[in-house]
Protein backbone atom coordinates (compact mmCIF):
# COMPACT_ATOMS: atom_id res chain seq x y z
CA UNK A 1 0.00 0.00 0.00
CA UNK A 2 2.63 2.50 0.69
CA UNK A 3 5.41 3.16 -2.16
CA UNK A 4 9.32 4.27 -1.10
CA UNK A 5 8.94 8.35 -1.37
CA UNK A 6 5.61 8.19 0.02
CA UNK A 7 5.95 6.26 3.42
CA UNK A 8 3.20 7.81 5.35
CA UNK A 9 0.11 7.84 2.39
CA UNK A 10 -2.43 4.89 2.70
CA UNK A 11 -1.63 4.10 -0.71
CA UNK A 12 0.30 5.71 -3.87
CA UNK A 13 -0.72 8.65 -5.18
CA UNK A 14 -1.07 8.73 -9.11
CA UNK A 15 -3.05 11.29 -11.79
CA UNK A 16 -6.32 10.37 -11.26
CA UNK A 17 -9.44 12.44 -12.74
CA UNK A 18 -12.51 11.80 -10.61
CA UNK A 19 -16.01 13.38 -11.20
CA UNK A 20 -17.38 15.74 -13.73
CA UNK A 21 -14.40 17.93 -14.15
CA UNK A 22 -10.83 16.71 -12.86
CA UNK A 23 -9.51 18.19 -9.64
CA UNK A 24 -6.49 20.86 -9.72
CA UNK A 25 -3.48 19.48 -8.08
CA UNK A 26 -0.99 21.45 -6.24
CA UNK A 27 2.26 20.75 -5.90
CA UNK A 28 3.91 22.96 -4.26
CA UNK A 29 4.36 22.01 -0.61
CA UNK A 30 5.42 18.45 -1.49
CA UNK A 31 7.97 18.67 0.61
CA UNK A 32 8.37 15.91 3.03
CA UNK A 33 11.61 17.80 4.95
CA UNK A 34 9.45 20.56 6.32
CA UNK A 35 8.65 20.69 9.94
CA UNK A 36 5.45 20.77 11.15
CA UNK A 37 5.38 23.28 14.47
CA UNK A 38 1.44 22.69 15.10
CA UNK A 39 1.68 18.71 15.97
CA UNK A 40 1.31 15.87 14.26
CA UNK A 41 -1.24 14.93 11.75
CA UNK A 42 -2.45 12.68 14.47
CA UNK A 43 -3.11 15.56 16.64
CA UNK A 44 -4.86 17.99 14.15
CA UNK A 45 -7.48 15.12 13.77
CA UNK A 46 -7.89 14.21 17.86
CA UNK A 47 -10.45 15.10 19.69
CA UNK A 48 -11.57 18.71 20.09
CA UNK A 49 -9.68 19.56 16.93
CA UNK A 50 -8.32 23.40 17.00
CA UNK A 51 -10.12 25.21 13.74
CA UNK A 52 -7.32 26.98 13.37
CA UNK A 53 -5.62 23.49 12.36
CA UNK A 54 -7.61 22.71 10.56
CA UNK A 55 -7.81 25.78 8.73
CA UNK A 56 -3.97 25.39 8.39
CA UNK A 57 -4.53 21.87 6.71
CA UNK A 58 -6.98 23.22 4.42
CA UNK A 59 -5.70 26.30 3.13
CA UNK A 60 -2.63 26.54 0.67
CA UNK A 61 -3.33 30.73 0.39
CA UNK A 62 -2.62 30.31 4.38
CA UNK A 63 0.51 31.73 5.40
CA UNK A 64 1.31 28.80 7.79
CA UNK A 65 0.08 26.57 5.12
CA UNK A 66 3.84 25.68 3.43
CA UNK A 67 5.19 24.69 7.07
CA UNK A 68 2.61 21.25 6.82
CA UNK A 69 4.29 19.05 4.35
CA UNK A 70 1.45 16.77 2.04
CA UNK A 71 2.83 13.98 3.47
CA UNK A 72 1.26 15.44 6.92
CA UNK A 73 -1.92 16.56 5.39
CA UNK A 74 -2.21 13.03 3.38
CA UNK A 75 -1.91 11.71 6.41
CA UNK A 76 -4.37 13.74 8.36
CA UNK A 77 -6.60 12.98 5.40
CA UNK A 78 -6.11 9.29 5.83
CA UNK A 79 -7.26 9.83 10.07
CA UNK A 80 -10.03 11.56 8.94
CA UNK A 81 -11.26 8.72 6.42
CA UNK A 82 -10.26 6.42 9.44
CA UNK A 83 -12.22 7.92 11.37
CA UNK A 84 -15.38 8.02 8.89
CA UNK A 85 -15.31 4.11 8.26
CA UNK A 86 -14.92 3.32 11.77
CA UNK A 87 -18.36 4.69 11.56
CA UNK A 88 -19.16 2.67 8.92
CA UNK A 89 -17.39 -0.46 10.42
CA UNK A 90 -17.93 -0.29 14.03
CA UNK A 91 -20.17 2.04 15.64
CA UNK A 92 -23.56 1.46 14.97
CA UNK A 93 -24.65 -0.89 17.73
CA UNK A 94 -26.84 -3.05 15.45
CA UNK A 95 -27.20 -1.98 12.12
CA UNK A 96 -23.76 -3.21 11.10
CA UNK A 97 -24.33 -6.11 13.45
CA UNK A 98 -25.80 -8.99 11.92
CA UNK A 99 -25.79 -11.12 14.49
CA UNK A 100 -27.64 -8.49 17.01
CA UNK A 101 -29.93 -7.27 14.43
CA UNK A 102 -30.95 -10.23 13.56
CA UNK A 103 -31.44 -10.90 17.56
CA UNK A 104 -33.50 -8.07 18.45
CA UNK A 105 -36.77 -7.03 16.99
CA UNK A 106 -35.77 -3.58 16.17
CA UNK A 107 -33.94 -2.25 12.97
CA UNK A 108 -32.71 1.41 13.87
CA UNK A 109 -33.38 3.26 10.96
CA UNK A 110 -31.15 3.06 8.47
CA UNK A 111 -30.23 6.59 7.47
CA UNK A 112 -28.21 5.85 4.51
CA UNK A 113 -30.98 4.01 3.45
CA UNK A 114 -33.38 7.00 3.74
CA UNK A 115 -31.18 9.61 2.97
CA UNK A 116 -30.82 7.10 -0.78
CA UNK A 117 -34.89 6.67 -0.66
CA UNK A 118 -35.29 10.96 0.19
CA UNK A 119 -33.22 11.54 -2.98
CA UNK A 120 -34.98 9.47 -5.18
CA UNK A 121 -38.13 10.44 -4.47
CA UNK A 122 -36.97 14.15 -5.06
CA UNK A 123 -35.15 12.91 -7.72
CA UNK A 124 -39.00 11.15 -9.06
CA UNK A 125 -41.43 13.81 -7.50
CA UNK A 126 -39.58 16.63 -9.43
CA UNK A 127 -39.23 14.71 -13.14
CA UNK A 128 -35.67 16.19 -13.19
CA UNK A 129 -34.86 14.01 -16.55
CA UNK A 130 -30.68 13.41 -16.91
CA UNK A 131 -29.08 16.14 -19.21
CA UNK A 132 -28.24 15.03 -22.54
CA UNK A 133 -24.23 13.89 -22.61
CA UNK A 134 -22.36 17.16 -24.41
CA UNK A 135 -20.67 14.69 -27.02
CA UNK A 136 -23.70 13.69 -28.40
CA UNK A 137 -24.47 15.62 -31.77
CA UNK A 138 -27.97 18.29 -31.96
CA UNK A 139 -28.50 16.67 -34.82
CA UNK A 140 -27.18 14.50 -37.87
CA UNK A 141 -30.17 15.84 -40.37
CA UNK A 142 -28.32 18.92 -41.63
CA UNK A 143 -27.85 18.74 -45.14
CA UNK A 144 -23.98 18.94 -45.66
CA UNK A 145 -21.81 17.23 -48.36
CA UNK A 146 -20.47 15.34 -46.04
CA UNK A 147 -23.51 13.56 -44.97
CA UNK A 148 -22.67 9.79 -45.93
CA UNK A 149 -19.58 10.42 -43.50
CA UNK A 150 -21.14 11.59 -41.00
CA UNK A 151 -23.89 9.10 -41.06
CA UNK A 152 -21.10 6.31 -41.44
CA UNK A 153 -19.88 7.97 -38.54
CA UNK A 154 -23.11 7.87 -36.43
CA UNK A 155 -23.32 4.15 -36.70
CA UNK A 156 -20.61 3.71 -35.32
CA UNK A 157 -21.39 6.04 -32.23
CA UNK A 158 -24.18 4.39 -31.97
CA UNK A 159 -22.97 1.10 -32.29
CA UNK A 160 -20.47 1.53 -29.79
CA UNK A 161 -22.81 3.06 -27.50
CA UNK A 162 -24.93 0.21 -27.83
CA UNK A 163 -22.16 -1.92 -27.02
CA UNK A 164 -21.25 0.01 -23.62
CA UNK A 165 -25.00 0.60 -22.90
CA UNK A 166 -25.24 -3.39 -23.19
CA UNK A 167 -22.40 -3.77 -20.67
CA UNK A 168 -23.81 -1.69 -18.16
CA UNK A 169 -27.22 -2.98 -18.55
CA UNK A 170 -25.92 -6.36 -17.73
CA UNK A 171 -23.94 -5.13 -14.76
CA UNK A 172 -26.77 -3.69 -13.17
CA UNK A 173 -28.93 -6.14 -13.97
CA UNK A 174 -27.06 -8.96 -12.88
CA UNK A 175 -29.51 -10.27 -10.40
CA UNK A 176 -27.75 -10.92 -7.32
CA UNK A 177 -27.60 -7.06 -7.40
CA UNK A 178 -31.00 -6.31 -8.30
CA UNK A 179 -31.69 -8.64 -5.30
CA UNK A 180 -30.21 -7.15 -2.77
CA UNK A 181 -31.26 -3.54 -4.10
CA UNK A 182 -34.43 -4.93 -4.09
CA UNK A 183 -34.54 -6.61 -0.71
CA UNK A 184 -32.66 -3.18 1.13
CA UNK A 185 -35.75 -0.77 -0.66
CA UNK A 186 -38.01 -3.25 1.03
CA UNK A 187 -36.06 -3.20 4.04
CA UNK A 188 -35.34 0.75 4.46
CA UNK A 189 -39.42 1.11 4.19
CA UNK A 190 -40.32 -1.04 6.87
CA UNK A 191 -37.68 0.67 9.17
CA UNK A 192 -39.71 4.24 8.28
CA UNK A 193 -40.92 5.46 11.53
CA UNK A 194 -44.54 5.18 10.58
CA UNK A 195 -47.68 4.29 11.62
CA UNK A 196 -49.03 1.16 9.56
CA UNK A 197 -51.76 -1.66 10.14
CA UNK A 198 -51.95 -4.96 9.09
CA UNK A 199 -54.73 -7.76 9.24
CA UNK A 200 -52.75 -11.00 10.52
CA UNK A 201 -54.16 -14.48 10.17
CA UNK A 202 -52.74 -17.33 12.04
CA UNK A 203 -53.53 -21.00 10.74
CA UNK A 204 -52.23 -24.01 13.17
CA UNK A 205 -52.36 -26.76 11.68
CA UNK A 206 -55.20 -26.15 9.05
CA UNK A 207 -53.35 -27.78 6.14
CA UNK A 208 -52.21 -30.52 7.78
CA UNK A 209 -54.00 -33.69 6.40
CA UNK A 210 -55.59 -36.30 9.13
CA UNK A 211 -54.99 -33.50 11.99
CA UNK A 212 -58.07 -33.25 14.20
CA UNK A 213 -60.19 -30.50 14.02
CA UNK A 214 -59.81 -29.80 17.46
CA UNK A 215 -56.06 -28.91 16.68
CA UNK A 216 -57.02 -26.65 14.07
CA UNK A 217 -57.08 -23.01 14.78
CA UNK A 218 -57.58 -19.67 13.02
CA UNK A 219 -56.68 -16.61 14.73
CA UNK A 220 -56.93 -13.33 13.28
CA UNK A 221 -56.32 -9.83 14.33
CA UNK A 222 -54.48 -6.58 13.53
CA UNK A 223 -51.30 -5.46 13.74
CA UNK A 224 -49.85 -2.18 14.52
CA UNK A 225 -45.83 -1.75 13.48
CA UNK A 226 -43.77 1.71 14.40
CA UNK A 227 -41.50 0.83 11.73
CA UNK A 228 -38.25 -1.17 12.95
CA UNK A 229 -39.46 0.28 16.50
CA UNK A 230 -42.44 -1.72 18.43
CA UNK A 231 -45.11 -3.45 17.41
CA UNK A 232 -48.64 -4.22 19.11
CA UNK A 233 -50.95 -6.97 18.31
CA UNK A 234 -54.96 -7.11 18.91
CA UNK A 235 -56.68 -10.19 18.55
CA UNK A 236 -59.70 -11.73 20.26
CA UNK A 237 -59.14 -14.12 23.19
CA UNK A 238 -58.45 -17.99 22.79
CA UNK A 239 -60.82 -18.73 25.69
CA UNK A 240 -63.67 -16.52 26.58
CA UNK A 241 -64.69 -13.34 25.78
CA UNK A 242 -62.27 -10.15 25.16
CA UNK A 243 -59.38 -8.89 23.37
CA UNK A 244 -55.65 -9.87 24.27
CA UNK A 245 -52.95 -7.14 23.31
CA UNK A 246 -49.54 -8.25 23.16
CA UNK A 247 -46.57 -6.26 21.56
CA UNK A 248 -42.82 -5.34 22.41
CA UNK A 249 -39.87 -3.54 21.01
CA UNK A 250 -36.06 -3.93 20.72
CA UNK A 251 -35.83 -4.68 25.56
CA UNK A 252 -39.11 -7.01 26.07
CA UNK A 253 -42.60 -7.94 24.91
CA UNK A 254 -46.18 -7.98 26.68
CA UNK A 255 -48.89 -9.06 27.13
CA UNK A 256 -52.33 -8.39 28.19
CA UNK A 257 -54.56 -11.10 28.31
CA UNK A 258 -58.21 -10.06 28.10
CA UNK A 259 -57.77 -11.18 32.41
CA UNK A 260 -55.80 -10.87 34.29
CA UNK A 261 -52.08 -9.45 34.65
CA UNK A 262 -49.90 -7.87 32.37
CA UNK A 263 -46.88 -10.30 31.52
CA UNK A 264 -43.63 -8.87 30.47
CA UNK A 265 -41.02 -11.22 29.34
CA UNK A 266 -37.93 -10.91 28.35
CA UNK A 267 -37.68 -13.99 26.28
CA UNK A 268 -39.95 -13.59 22.91
CA UNK A 269 -40.61 -17.43 22.26
CA UNK A 270 -42.28 -17.56 26.38
CA UNK A 271 -45.04 -15.33 25.03
CA UNK A 272 -46.01 -17.21 21.92
CA UNK A 273 -45.83 -20.40 24.07
CA UNK A 274 -48.09 -19.01 26.57
CA UNK A 275 -50.55 -17.64 24.02
CA UNK A 276 -50.60 -19.98 21.48
CA UNK A 277 -49.02 -23.25 22.73
CA UNK A 278 -45.92 -22.92 20.16
CA UNK A 279 -42.38 -21.67 20.91
CA UNK A 280 -42.06 -19.18 18.12
CA UNK A 281 -40.36 -15.88 18.54
CA UNK A 282 -43.49 -13.15 19.01
CA UNK A 283 -40.83 -10.87 17.12
CA UNK A 284 -42.00 -12.88 13.55
CA UNK A 285 -44.85 -10.14 14.08
CA UNK A 286 -42.45 -7.46 13.92
CA UNK A 287 -41.92 -7.04 9.80
CA UNK A 288 -38.15 -5.53 9.92
CA UNK A 289 -37.10 -8.25 12.10
CA UNK A 290 -38.89 -10.63 9.77
CA UNK A 291 -36.45 -8.87 7.12
CA UNK A 292 -33.34 -8.90 9.18
CA UNK A 293 -33.79 -12.85 9.09
CA UNK A 294 -34.87 -13.32 5.65
CA UNK A 295 -31.25 -11.91 4.61
CA UNK A 296 -29.32 -13.72 7.58
CA UNK A 297 -30.99 -17.30 7.03
CA UNK A 298 -32.90 -17.77 4.14
CA UNK A 299 -31.94 -18.20 0.25
CA UNK A 300 -34.12 -15.52 -1.73
CA UNK A 301 -35.29 -15.27 -5.37
CA UNK A 302 -37.03 -12.45 -6.70
CA UNK A 303 -39.47 -14.00 -8.75
CA UNK A 304 -42.19 -11.83 -11.29
CA UNK A 305 -43.85 -9.23 -10.40
CA UNK A 306 -47.33 -10.69 -9.35
CA UNK A 307 -50.51 -9.27 -8.26
CA UNK A 308 -52.16 -10.28 -5.21
CA UNK A 309 -55.42 -12.22 -5.64
CA UNK A 310 -57.79 -10.50 -3.13
CA UNK A 311 -56.10 -7.04 -3.22
CA UNK A 312 -58.12 -4.39 -0.98
CA UNK A 313 -57.70 -0.53 -3.13
CA UNK A 314 -53.69 0.13 -1.90
CA UNK A 315 -53.38 -3.55 -2.79
CA UNK A 316 -54.15 -3.44 -6.62
CA UNK A 317 -51.26 -3.97 -9.37
CA UNK A 318 -48.53 -5.85 -9.45
CA UNK A 319 -45.57 -6.23 -6.67
CA UNK A 320 -42.65 -7.03 -6.22
CA UNK A 321 -42.23 -10.55 -5.05
CA UNK A 322 -39.13 -12.04 -3.38
CA UNK A 323 -39.10 -15.98 -1.96
CA UNK A 324 -36.79 -17.15 0.85
CA UNK A 325 -36.27 -20.49 1.45
CA UNK A 326 -34.82 -20.91 4.86
CA UNK A 327 -31.51 -22.55 5.06
CA UNK A 328 -30.91 -22.52 8.53
CA UNK A 329 -31.03 -25.63 11.18
CA UNK A 330 -32.95 -23.14 13.49
CA UNK A 331 -35.92 -24.72 14.46
CA UNK A 332 -37.77 -22.03 15.44
CA UNK A 333 -36.98 -20.07 12.02
CA UNK A 334 -40.30 -20.36 9.23
CA UNK A 335 -39.66 -22.83 6.58
CA UNK A 336 -40.44 -19.85 3.69
CA UNK A 337 -40.88 -16.74 3.66
CA UNK A 338 -43.14 -15.16 0.91
CA UNK A 339 -43.33 -11.13 0.28
CA UNK A 340 -45.08 -9.01 -2.03
CA UNK A 341 -44.03 -5.41 -1.77
CA UNK A 342 -45.22 -2.21 -3.32
CA UNK A 343 -42.59 -1.48 -6.39
CA UNK A 344 -42.41 2.28 -5.65
CA UNK A 345 -42.46 2.69 -2.05
CA UNK A 346 -41.28 -0.82 -1.28
CA UNK A 347 -44.06 -0.97 1.65
CA UNK A 348 -44.74 -4.78 2.27
CA UNK A 349 -48.44 -5.38 1.00
CA UNK A 350 -48.43 -8.84 1.87
CA UNK A 351 -46.25 -11.16 4.14
CA UNK A 352 -46.68 -14.96 4.55
CA UNK A 353 -44.40 -17.24 6.85
CA UNK A 354 -44.56 -20.64 6.79
CA UNK A 355 -43.38 -23.30 9.60
CA UNK A 356 -43.76 -27.09 8.51
CA UNK A 357 -44.67 -29.32 11.18
CA UNK A 358 -40.64 -30.82 12.18
CA UNK A 359 -40.94 -26.80 13.01
CA UNK A 360 -43.94 -26.36 15.54
CA UNK A 361 -46.28 -29.00 16.27
CA UNK A 362 -49.01 -28.67 12.94
CA UNK A 363 -48.28 -26.64 10.19
CA UNK A 364 -48.21 -23.05 11.31
CA UNK A 365 -48.93 -19.83 9.06
CA UNK A 366 -48.98 -16.13 9.99
CA UNK A 367 -50.08 -14.17 6.50
CA UNK A 368 -50.30 -10.16 6.71
CA UNK A 369 -52.21 -8.31 4.45
CA UNK A 370 -51.37 -4.33 4.57
CA UNK A 371 -54.64 -2.42 5.79
CA UNK A 372 -53.82 1.33 5.94
CA UNK A 373 -51.06 3.86 7.33
CA UNK A 374 -51.83 5.65 10.33
CA UNK A 375 -50.41 8.07 12.88
CA UNK A 376 -50.99 6.23 16.60
CA UNK A 377 -50.67 7.91 19.91
CA UNK A 378 -47.49 7.12 21.80
CA UNK A 379 -49.16 4.79 24.30
CA UNK A 380 -50.36 2.44 21.42
CA UNK A 381 -47.25 0.09 21.76
CA UNK A 382 -47.23 -0.56 25.55
CA UNK A 383 -50.13 -2.29 27.51
CA UNK A 384 -51.52 1.05 29.25
CA UNK A 385 -52.61 2.36 25.36
CA UNK A 386 -55.18 -0.31 25.54
CA UNK A 387 -57.53 -0.54 28.91
CA UNK A 388 -59.42 -3.37 29.76
CA UNK A 389 -63.81 -2.85 28.76
CA UNK A 390 -63.05 0.15 26.83
CA UNK A 391 -62.60 0.62 22.69
CA UNK A 392 -59.28 1.63 21.61
CA UNK A 393 -59.65 4.26 19.23
CA UNK B 1 -36.59 -1.33 -14.85
CA UNK B 2 -36.70 2.05 -15.51
CA UNK B 3 -33.53 4.78 -15.64
CA UNK B 4 -34.67 5.54 -11.81
CA UNK B 5 -34.69 2.07 -11.15
CA UNK B 6 -30.53 1.81 -12.28
CA UNK B 7 -29.73 4.53 -11.16
CA UNK B 8 -30.75 3.75 -7.36
CA UNK B 9 -29.36 0.38 -8.06
CA UNK B 10 -25.52 2.23 -9.00
CA UNK B 11 -26.44 4.52 -6.27
CA UNK B 12 -27.02 1.90 -3.27
CA UNK B 13 -24.10 -0.11 -4.12
CA UNK B 14 -21.70 2.95 -4.02
CA UNK B 15 -23.22 4.91 -1.21
CA UNK B 16 -21.33 3.85 1.77
CA UNK B 17 -18.33 4.36 0.22
CA UNK B 18 -19.46 8.03 -0.88
CA UNK B 19 -20.91 8.53 2.93
CA UNK B 20 -17.85 7.85 4.48
CA UNK B 21 -16.20 10.02 1.50
CA UNK B 22 -17.99 12.95 2.66
CA UNK B 23 -17.73 12.01 6.44
CA UNK B 24 -14.21 12.24 6.18
CA UNK B 25 -14.50 15.76 4.98
CA UNK B 26 -17.34 17.76 6.55
CA UNK B 27 -17.62 17.67 10.30
CA UNK B 28 -21.16 18.73 10.66
CA UNK B 29 -23.14 16.01 10.35
CA UNK B 30 -26.65 17.99 8.65
CA UNK B 31 -24.16 19.04 6.43
CA UNK B 32 -22.59 15.87 5.39
CA UNK B 33 -26.03 14.68 4.82
CA UNK B 34 -27.20 17.89 2.53
CA UNK B 35 -23.59 16.88 0.26
CA UNK B 36 -24.83 13.43 -0.28
CA UNK B 37 -28.45 14.36 -1.49
CA UNK B 38 -26.94 16.99 -3.56
CA UNK B 39 -24.09 14.78 -4.94
CA UNK B 40 -26.99 12.29 -6.09
CA UNK B 41 -29.55 15.19 -7.42
CA UNK B 42 -26.53 16.67 -9.28
CA UNK B 43 -25.31 12.89 -10.56
CA UNK B 44 -29.17 12.35 -12.05
CA UNK B 45 -29.01 16.02 -13.61
CA UNK B 46 -25.68 15.22 -15.29
CA UNK B 47 -26.00 11.43 -15.77
CA UNK B 48 -25.65 12.48 -19.74
CA UNK B 49 -22.25 13.56 -18.91
CA UNK B 50 -21.34 10.21 -16.87
CA UNK B 51 -18.49 8.19 -19.12
CA UNK B 52 -19.92 4.55 -18.59
CA UNK B 53 -16.52 3.07 -19.45
CA UNK B 54 -15.50 4.52 -16.22
CA UNK B 55 -16.75 3.28 -12.74
CA UNK B 56 -19.58 5.03 -11.19
CA UNK B 57 -18.03 5.54 -7.73
CA UNK B 58 -15.23 7.75 -8.24
CA UNK B 59 -17.46 9.69 -10.76
CA UNK B 60 -20.14 10.25 -7.75
CA UNK B 61 -16.98 11.14 -4.97
CA UNK B 62 -15.83 13.77 -8.30
CA UNK B 63 -19.27 15.41 -7.81
CA UNK B 64 -19.50 15.48 -4.10
CA UNK B 65 -15.42 16.55 -4.11
CA UNK B 66 -16.56 19.96 -5.82
CA UNK B 67 -19.86 20.19 -3.52
CA UNK B 68 -17.80 20.41 -0.94
CA UNK B 69 -15.40 22.63 -2.15
CA UNK B 70 -18.82 24.92 -2.59
CA UNK B 71 -19.49 24.20 0.72
CA UNK B 72 -16.49 25.34 2.36
CA UNK B 73 -16.31 28.47 0.98
CA UNK B 74 -19.54 29.01 2.60
CA UNK B 75 -19.09 27.46 5.91
CA UNK B 76 -15.45 27.35 6.80
CA UNK B 77 -15.99 25.78 10.33
CA UNK B 78 -18.07 22.66 9.43
CA UNK B 79 -15.56 21.39 6.66
CA UNK B 80 -12.58 19.42 7.86
CA UNK B 81 -10.67 19.11 4.71
CA UNK B 82 -11.01 20.89 1.64
CA UNK B 83 -7.89 21.20 -0.47
CA UNK B 84 -8.56 20.06 -3.79
CA UNK B 85 -5.58 17.35 -3.53
CA UNK B 86 -5.82 15.96 -0.68
CA UNK B 87 -9.91 15.16 -1.72
CA UNK B 88 -8.32 13.74 -4.30
CA UNK B 89 -5.79 11.53 -2.69
CA UNK B 90 -9.17 10.78 -0.42
CA UNK B 91 -10.69 9.50 -3.17
CA UNK B 92 -8.00 7.61 -4.52
CA UNK B 93 -8.13 5.62 -0.98
CA UNK B 94 -12.14 4.87 -0.77
CA UNK B 95 -10.88 3.59 -5.03
CA UNK B 96 -8.21 1.19 -3.44
CA UNK B 97 -11.20 0.06 -0.65
CA UNK B 98 -13.42 -0.49 -3.18
CA UNK B 99 -11.25 -3.40 -4.73
CA UNK B 100 -10.32 -5.21 -1.74
CA UNK B 101 -12.48 -8.50 -1.61
CA UNK B 102 -16.00 -8.10 -0.61
CA UNK B 103 -19.52 -6.98 -2.31
CA UNK B 104 -20.10 -4.62 0.26
CA UNK B 105 -18.63 -2.39 1.93
CA UNK B 106 -19.62 -3.25 5.08
CA UNK B 107 -18.06 -6.83 4.26
CA UNK B 108 -15.04 -5.11 2.68
CA UNK B 109 -14.63 -3.38 6.25
CA UNK B 110 -13.74 -6.47 7.97
CA UNK B 111 -10.20 -6.04 7.41
CA UNK B 112 -10.66 -2.86 9.49
CA UNK B 113 -12.80 -4.80 12.34
CA UNK B 114 -10.09 -7.20 12.17
CA UNK B 115 -7.41 -4.22 13.14
CA UNK B 116 -9.48 -3.14 15.97
CA UNK B 117 -9.55 -6.02 17.41
CA UNK B 118 -6.25 -6.63 17.49
CA UNK B 119 -5.89 -3.60 19.64
CA UNK B 120 -4.80 -3.65 23.02
CA UNK B 121 -7.54 -3.46 25.21
CA UNK B 122 -7.76 0.17 26.66
CA UNK B 123 -7.31 1.02 23.13
CA UNK B 124 -9.87 -0.69 21.92
CA UNK B 125 -12.08 0.43 25.51
CA UNK B 126 -11.17 4.53 23.88
CA UNK B 127 -11.69 3.95 20.53
CA UNK B 128 -15.28 2.07 20.89
CA UNK B 129 -16.33 4.51 23.69
CA UNK B 130 -15.76 7.55 21.55
CA UNK B 131 -17.45 6.45 18.79
CA UNK B 132 -20.47 6.26 20.67
CA UNK B 133 -20.43 9.62 21.68
CA UNK B 134 -21.71 11.94 19.20
CA UNK B 135 -19.83 15.23 20.48
CA UNK B 136 -17.00 16.87 19.65
CA UNK B 137 -16.14 16.74 23.40
CA UNK B 138 -14.25 14.04 25.00
CA UNK B 139 -14.45 16.02 28.57
CA UNK B 140 -17.62 13.35 29.24
CA UNK B 141 -16.08 10.32 28.04
CA UNK B 142 -12.87 10.76 29.94
CA UNK B 143 -14.77 10.88 32.70
CA UNK B 144 -16.58 7.72 32.08
CA UNK B 145 -13.51 5.78 31.42
CA UNK B 146 -11.80 6.77 34.75
CA UNK B 147 -9.32 8.65 32.68
CA UNK B 148 -8.32 12.27 32.78
CA UNK B 149 -8.61 14.07 29.39
CA UNK B 150 -4.61 14.60 27.99
CA UNK B 151 -4.15 10.24 28.83
CA UNK B 152 -7.78 9.83 26.70
CA UNK B 153 -6.92 11.82 23.79
CA UNK B 154 -3.21 10.50 23.56
CA UNK B 155 -4.71 7.21 23.91
CA UNK B 156 -6.74 8.19 20.71
CA UNK B 157 -3.95 9.22 19.31
CA UNK B 158 -2.17 6.28 19.50
CA UNK B 159 -5.21 4.22 19.15
CA UNK B 160 -6.03 5.77 15.73
CA UNK B 161 -1.91 5.66 14.66
CA UNK B 162 -2.09 1.71 14.85
CA UNK B 163 -5.38 1.42 13.03
CA UNK B 164 -4.28 3.27 10.24
CA UNK B 165 -1.06 1.40 9.85
CA UNK B 166 -2.59 -2.16 10.11
CA UNK B 167 -5.26 -0.81 7.70
CA UNK B 168 -2.70 0.15 5.75
CA UNK B 169 -1.10 -3.22 5.97
CA UNK B 170 -3.96 -5.04 5.76
CA UNK B 171 -5.83 -3.43 2.69
CA UNK B 172 -2.17 -3.91 0.71
CA UNK B 173 -2.42 -7.29 0.95
CA UNK B 174 -5.76 -7.56 0.24
CA UNK B 175 -6.02 -5.13 -2.76
CA UNK B 176 -2.40 -7.42 -4.39
CA UNK B 177 -4.37 -10.57 -3.74
CA UNK B 178 -7.21 -8.99 -6.32
CA UNK B 179 -5.46 -7.35 -8.44
CA UNK B 180 -4.44 -9.78 -11.32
Amino acid sequence: MTQPDDSDGLLPIEPHTAGDKPLSRDDAHNNASEPAPFGSADEWVSDQLEPVNLAILNSNQHDHASLFSSQEKRRAADLLLLQALLEIAVTPPSQHDAENRERISVTPQNSQSNRIHRAMQAIRASDLSPQPSRAEPDSWTNQSPFRPLRRLRAAWITAITLVIACGIWFEVTNPSRQLRAAVEFIRQAAAQVQDREYRVTIHIGASEPGLAPALQKKVEGNLFVRGGEAFAFQAPALIGKGQIWFGGNAQRVWLKPAIGPIVLEGQPEALMKRWLKRPIDAHFLQITTVLDRLEAHYQIDMLPDEPLQSGTETAAGYYRRLKGICRSSQNSLPGSIDIWAAKDTGIVVQLILNWDSNTVPGHMQIEFKYVQQHDRRSDWYRPEGHPRGKPTP
Amino acid sequence: MNAHDVFEILVREHASLLTAFIRATVRDAALADDVFQETLLTAWRRLGEYDKSRPFGPWLRGIASNLILAAFRQQRKVVSLCDAELLQHLDHQCEQISRVHGDTLEEKLELLRHCVEALPESYREAIQARLKVDDDTTDSLAEQLGLNFETLKKRLQRARARLLDCLQRKMSIAVREVLP
